[in-house]
C-alpha cells in the first residue's frame, strides 16, 4: 500500500483514539475521562467513514456519543463531588501495571498476527453500495433478523428491569 | 428471506414465555394494589406449558430457524436444546412457585418480577438453542439482565442493592470479555456460525486468544475460581428464590451453552491444541478446592450454599473437560447433575424461603438461627435433609447419580486425577452440608428464642415438595432422565 | 484545472454554507429585537449609528448587531476563580460546533448543471443524512452541559442540567417524529427527500412532508424549540430566573452560545424546510418549466429554474426563523415538570403511534 491521504487519514485517527482511550485510562477527572471517551468514539467513528462505513460511523455517534455519553456525563455531573478524584490507586493496583500492559501486548500481539495472516480486502472488492443504509437494512432485515428481533426482547428486558429497580411505589397494604 | 409462521413452531416454548411475560407486563399497568400471587399462577402454568411442549417435541427431527443449514441458522432446535430449554424451564417453574409469599413479604410483589423471571428462562432457551456466537450472546445477555434487576428487588435492603450493583459490574466486564472473545474469533475465523468454527484450523493465536476470553466470560457466569468473588454477596443479597433461580438456572444455562460450544468450534480447537485442557483442569481443580475449602469456614447458609454452588460448577468443568477430550458420555453426565443439582439446589433455598423472617437481616440466615427448626417443622428438617444430603451425593438421591456419571466420565476420558480431586472435594463438602441438619436437630433449641415464622404458602410448598420429589426420583429411577440426555446428545452428533 | 474544480467547488459550498449561517445569525439578534419591541409597542434597538460627516446612519438598528460583536470582542474575558479552565474554555466551542456542521446535509438548491456536469447545492450528500442530523445536534447538549458544570455556579449548574435533561428527553421524541417521513420517502436522504417531495398527490397537492406528515410537523416543530431551549421551553436559560448555563461567561465566549443559538434557529427553519415543506421545491416548478394540474404550464431555462428554486429555499428559510422569533415573544414559559410530562407522556408516545401507524399505512399502499 503506497502513501495517500487516506492512509494519512487513517494513520492520524488510529493515533488519536489510542491516545484518547488511554486519556479514558489515565485521567483523574471523571468528566474529563468521559470527554476523552466521546473523543475516543470520534476517533473511531472517523476511521468508519474512511472503511466506507458510512451508516456505522454516523450510529457511532448517534448512540455512543450522543446518547450514552451523554448520560453518563449527566450522571457524573450530578452525583460527583468536585474536590476528590473518584480513581486512588491502591499500591496493589499499581503493582498490576506490568500485568495489565503484559496483557494488553499479548492481545496486542494476536491481533497484529491475525490481521497480518487474514488477507484483508482491498476497497476494490467491496460492492458499490457498501456501507449504505439499505444494504445494512438488507443485512438486518434478511440475514441476521433472528438477531435483530431477539435484540428488541433484551432491550425490552434492559427498560423493565431499569424501571423495576428504580420506580418508587406506594408501599403495599 | 421470509419466515411463515408454522415455520415458528419449534420456537413456541420460548415464545409462548415471551408472550405470557408480556401479558403480565402489560396488566401490571391495571392491576393496581392487587394480590401478585395471579402473576405466580400464570407464569407457572407458562412455565409448566413450555416445559411440556419442549418435552413432547424431543425426538422429532432437528428444525433449523432463520436460516437453511448449520452454517448459517442461528437457531439450532434439536433434542439436546430441547431437553435443556425444558430444564431451564423447569428452573423458573419451581423459583416462580417460591417466590409468591417471599415477594409479599420482601415488599416486591410485581408483576414484572415473575416476567423477568420468564424473560431469563426466554434468554437461557436461546443460549441453548444458539447455531452462532451472537445468538448466544444475545441470550446470555437477556438472561443476565433480567436476573441482574431481579438481584436487585429488595430496593429496601442495602444488601440487595450492593448484590445487584456488584453482580452488574462483574457481569458487565465479563460479557465485556465474552464480546471481545467473540470480536477475536470473528476476526480470525470470518464467521460467527458454531459449525464453521468447527471446519477451522486451530492454531492462530487471534482464535486462540479469542476462545481464551470467552472461556473468561464463561467462568464469570459459572463463578468458577477465581472469577469467583462476586457470588457469595450477590447470593447473600439476592431475594432468596431469585438466588435459587440464579444459582441454577445461570449455571445450566451456561454449562449447556459451553457443552454445544465444546462439541462445535472450540472442542476441535481443544483437541487439537493441547492448551485448552491443562487450562480447564486447572480452572477445575481450583474451583472445588477453592470452593469447598471456603464454603466450610462460611457462618452464613446462604453464602455457604454460594461457595458450594462455586464447587458445583467445579465439578461441572471436570464433566467439560471430559467432553473436550471426546468422550461422549460427558455431556449426558453434565446434563443428568444439572438438572439433579437444579431440583436440590432450588429445594434448599425452598426451605430457606420458609424459614426467611420478615425483618430478614444476615442474623437469620446463620446456622444458630436454625437450631431445632427439625423437630418444630418436622417436614420442612427432613425435605433440608433430603436436599443437603443429595449435595454432598450421597445416595439414594439425584446427586449420587449425577457424581458418579460425572466422574466415570473422567475416568473413561484418562482424567482420573480429576475424578479423584472430585471425590476429595465431595467428601469435604459432606462436613458443611451435615453441618445443616445438626443445627436443624441437634442444637439446643434457644428458650424462649425468636420463633422463625415462616412464610408458608400453598405455592411455596408445592415447590419444595416438587423439588424433593424429583431429586428423591432421580436417585431412585434415574434411568429416563438418562435416556433423555443421551438422546439429546445424539442430537450434537455423538 | 478540472482536478481541482471539485475541490474548487466544494470550498465554495462550505463558504456559502458559512455564509448563510453567519450572515443570518447576525441579523436575526436584530430581527429578534426589533420584533420583540414592536410586539410589546417598544422602539427597540436604535441607537447605533455610523457619523458620516454630520449624517447618522442608523438603518433601523441594523448596526446594533455589528456594535454588539465590537463589544463582546474587546469586552474582558473573565473566568471564574473556581472553575475547571480546561472545560469551560472547550465549552462554547462544543455549542457552536454542532450547530454549524448540522446544516451540511441540508440541500440548498438543486443540482446546478453546467458542460453536463453536475454540481450539488449541498455541502455533503450523505447516505445517512438525516442521522448525520441526528447524530451532530445530539452533541450539542455536551456544550450546554459542560458550560454549567465548569463554571463553577450553581445557578449555571442549575441551567446545564436542566438542559441536558431536556435534550436528551425530546431528541428521542424528535428522532421518532421524523421516521414516518422516512418510512413514506423511502430514505434516509436529504437531497432524495426534497426531490421527493417534487411529486404530487391526488395529482394537484404537493407531496410535501408537512402535507404527508402533519401530526409529525407538530411533533418535530415543538421537540425541536424544546431541543434548542427557546421559549416556551427556555427553562435552562429562563432569564427571569437563573439566567442559564452560560450566566459566567463573558465576551466572546458568551457570543458564542449567543451566535450557537441563532444557529440552530437557522438549522430548524432549514430542517423544517427541507423534511416538511419541500426544500428548494416550488409547486408545480419541474426541471423544465411549470406545469400547473388544470393544464398549461410555462417553460422556463434551467437557470432560471435554479434560481428560482434556490429563491423559494431562502424564502422558506427566513419565513421559519421569523416564525420561531413570533413564537418566542407570544407564549409564556413552561413548567419544568409539564416540560418533562409533555416530552415523555405527550410527544413520545404521540410519536410512536404516529409511526406504527405510519408503517402500517406504507406497507399497505405498496401491497
Amino acid at each position: 500500500m503506497g502513501f495517500t491521504p487516506e492512509a494519512l487519514l487513517f494513520a492520524v485517527f488510529s493515533v488519536s483514539s489510542v491516545i484518547a482511550a488511554l486519556g479514558v485510562v489515565v485521567i483523574r477527572d471523571p468528566v474529563k475521562a468521559a470527554l476523552s471517551l466521546i473523543a475516543c468514539f470520534f476517533s473511531i467513528s472517523c476511521l468508519f467513514v474512511l472503511q466506507s462505513a458510512e451508516l456505522l460511523a454516523v450510529l457511532e455517534i448517534l448512540v455512543y456519543a450522543g446518547a450514552i455519553m451523554v448520560l453518563f456525563v449527566f450522571v457524573i455531573m450530578l452525583v460527583e463531588n468536585r474536590d476528590e478524584a473518584i480513581v486512588n490507586p491502591a499500591l496493589g493496583q499499581r503493582l498490576g501495571v506490568p500485568l495489565k500492559l503484559a496483557a494488553v501486548a499479548l492481545v496486542a500481539f494476536a491481533l497484529l498476527n491475525g490481521v497480518r495472516r487474514a488477507g484483508l480486502s482491498t476497497p476494490e472488492d467491496l460492492p458499490t453500495d457498501f456501507g449504505s443504509v439499505s444494504s445494512v437494512g438488507h443485512e438486518f432485515f434478511d440475514n441476521f433478523l433472528f438477531h435483530f428481533e431477539v435484540t428488541s426482547v433484551l432491550l425490552l428486558v434492559g427498560i423493565v428491569g431499569a424501571v423495576v429497580i428504580s420506580k418508587r411505589r406506594k408501599p403495599q397494604t | 428471506m421470509s419466515i411463515s409462521l408454522p415455520a415458528l413452531e419449534p420456537l413456541l416454548p420460548g415464545l409462548l414465555l415471551v408472550g405470557v411475560a408480556i401479558l403480565l407486563l402489560m396488566y401490571e399497568v391495571f392491576a393496581g394494589q392487587a394480590d401478585r400471587t395471579y402473576a405466580a399462577h400464570l407464569a407457572v402454568v407458562g412455565l409448566g406449558l413450555s416445559m411440556f411442549l419442549s418435552l413432547k417435541a424431543v425426538g422429532t427431527p432437528r428444525a433449523l430457524l432463520f436460516g437453511t443449514d448449520l452454517a448459517n441458522a442461528p437457531l439450532i432446535v434439536d433434542d439436546f436444546a430441547r431437553v435443556a430449554s425444558a430444564l431451564v424451564a423447569a428452573a423458573g417453574l419451581v423459583a416462580a412457585l417460591l417466590s409468591p409469599s417471599y415477594a409479599k413479604n420482601a415488599g416486591h410483589d410485581h408483576g414484572e418480577y415473575y416476567g423477568l423471571i420468564l424473560f431469563a428462562v426466554v434468554g437461557m432457551m436461546i443460549m441453548s438453542m444458539a447455531g452462532d456466537l451472537m445468538t448466544f450472546f444475545l441470550g446470555l445477555e437477556t438472561m443476565s439482565i433480567a436476573v441482574y434487576a431481579l438481584t436487585g428487588l429488595r430496593a429496601h435492603d442495602p444488601r440487595s442493592t450492593e448484590a445487584a450493583l456488584k453482580y452488574f459490574l462483574m457481569g458487565a466486564f465479563a460479557t465485556g470479555f465474552l464480546l471481545f472473545g467473540i470480536a477475536l474469533v470473528y476476526g480470525a475465523t470470518a464467521s460467527v456460525s458454531l459449525a464453521t468454527l468447527a471446519t477451522f484450523k486451530a492454531g492462530s493465536p487471534l482464535l486462540t486468544l479469542g476462545i481464551a476470553l470467552i472461556l473468561i466470560g464463561f467462568a464469570f457466569k459459572v463463578a468458577a475460581v477465581p472469577f469467583h468473588m462476586w457470588a457469595p454477596d450477590v447470593y447473600e443479597g439476592a431475594p432468596t428464590p431469585v438466588t435459587g433461580f440464579m444459582a441454577v438456572g445461570v449455571k445450566a444455562a451456561a454449562f449447556i451453552a459451553l457443552l454445544r460450544l465444546v462439541h462445535s468450534g472450540l472442542g476441535v480447537s481443544a483437541q487439537t491444541d493441547s492448551t485448552w485442557i491443562p487450562i480447564l483442569s486447572a480452572l477445575a481443580v481450583l474451583t472445588i478446592l477453592v470452593g469447598n475449602v471456603l464454603a466450610l469456614v462460611q457462618q452464613n447458609v446462604k453464602r455457604m450454599l454460594a461457595y458450594s454452588s462455586v464447587s458445583h460448577a467445579g465439578y461441572l468443568l471436570i464433566g467439560v473437560v471430559a467432553a473436550a477430550r471426546g468422550e461422549a458420555s460427558a455431556g449426558s453426565a453434565i446434563i443428568f447433575y444439572l438438572t439433579s443439582y437444579t431440583f436440590m439446589t432450588l429445594g434448599a433455598f425452598g426451605v430457606l424461603t420458609f424459614l426467611e423472617r420478615k425483618e430478614g437481616g444476615p442474623e437469620s440466615e446463620r446456622y444458630g438461627a436454625f437450631a431445632g427448626i427439625g423437630f418444630r417443622h418436622p417436614a420442612l428438617g427432613m425435605a433440608m435433609s433430603l436436599f443437603m444430603v443429595a449435595l454432598a451425593g450421597m445416595p439414594p438421591t439425584g446427586g449420587f447419580f449425577g457424581k458418579l456419571y460425572l466422574f466415570t466420565a473422567a475416568i473413561r476420558a484418562e482424567e482420573t486425577w480429576l475424578a479423584l480431586v472430585g471425590i476429595a472435594g465431595s467428601l469435604i463438602s459432606v462436613y458443611y452440608y451435615l453441618r445443616v441438619i445438626v443445627a436443624f436437630y441437634m442444637r439446643e433449641v434457644p428458650e424462649p428464642g425468636p420463633t422463625p415464622t415462616a412464610t408458608r404458602s400453598a405455592q411455596l410448598t408445592l415447590g419444595v415438595a416438587l423439588a424433593a420429589f424429583f431429586v428423591l426420583q432421580l436417585g431412585l429411577f434415574p434411568a429416563p432422565l438418562l435416556a433423555l440426555t443421551k438422546s439429546a446428545m445424539l442430537s450434537l452428533g455423538l | 484545472m478540472d482536478v481541482w474544480l471539485p475541490y474548487a467547488w466544494d470550498v465554495v459550498r462550505l463558504g456559502g454554507m458559512l455564509a448563510i449561517l453567519l450572515g443570518l445569525a447576525g441579523p436575526l439578534t436584530w430581527a429578534e429585537r426589533r420584533q420583540s419591541a414592536m410586539i410589546q409597542d417598544r422602539i427597540g434597538p436604535n441607537r447605533a449609528a455610523i457619523k458620516i460627516g454630520n449624517k447618522e446612519w442608523r438603518a433601523f438598528g441594523l448596526l446594533h448587531p455589528l456594535a454588539d460583536v465590537i463589544k463582546l470582542l474587546t469586552k474582558e474575558d473573565t473566568v471564574n476563580i473556581r472553575a475547571d479552565r480546561f472545560l469551560y474554555n472547550l465549552a462554547p466551542f462544543i455549542s457552536l460546533v454542532p450547530a454549524l456542521v448540522t446544516f451540511a446535509v441540508i440541500p440548498f438548491g438543486p443540482d446546478v448543471t453546467i458542460n453536463g456536469v453536475a454540481y450539488p447545492l449541498q455541502v455533503a450528500r450523505l447516505d445517512a443524512g438525516i442521522l448525520y442530523m441526528f447524530a451532530v445536534s445530539s452533541l450539542a447538549v455536551f456544550g450546554v452541559s459542560l458550560a454549567g458544570y465548569a463554571s463553577a455556579s450553581k445557578l449555571a449548574m442549575m441551567g446545564g442540567l436542566r438542559a441536558a435533561a431536556q435534550m436528551i428527553s425530546y431528541e428521542v421524541a424528535m428522532g421518532l417524529s421524523i421516521m414516518g417521513l422516512v418510512l413514506y420517502y423511502g430514505t434516509l436522504e436529504p437531497y432524495a427527500m426534497v426531490r421527493a417531495q417534487g411529486e404530487l398527490l391526488f395529482g394537484f397537492l404537493p407531496a410535501w412532508g408537512v402535507f404527508v406528515q402533519p401530526l409529525a410537523f407538530i411533533l418535530f416543530f415543538t421537540a425541536a424549540t424544546a431541543e434548542n431551549k427557546r421559549i416556551p421551553f427556555d427553562l435552562a436559560e429562563g432569564e427571569s430566573e437563573i439566567i442559564g448555563y452560560f450566566v459566567e461567561y463573558s465576551g466572546m465566549k458568551f457570543g458564542m452560545f449567543y451566535m450557537a443559538e441563532y444557529i440552530e434557529v437557522i438549522v430548524v427553519a432549514g430542517t423544517l424546510t427541507t423534511l416538511f415543506f419541500g426544500g428548494w421545491q416550488i409547486p408545480y416548478l419541474m426541471d423544465h418549466g411549470f406545469v400547473f394540474p388544470w393544464g398549461g404550464g410555462l417553460d422556463l431555462s434551467h437557470a432560471a429554474v435554479t434560481v428560482l428554486r434556490i429563491g423559494a429555499f431562502m424564502g422558506k428559510l427566513l419565513f421559519f426563523c421569523w416564525f420561531q422569533l413570533m413564537l418566542r415573544w407570544t407564549l409564556p414559559r413552561f413548567r419544568y415538570d409539564q416540560v418533562m410530562s409533555l416530552g415523555w407522556r405527550r410527544l413520545l408516545p404521540i410519536s410512536l403511534a404516529n409511526l406504527v401507524v405510519t408503517a402500517a399505512v406504507v406497507l399497505w399502499l405498496e401491497a
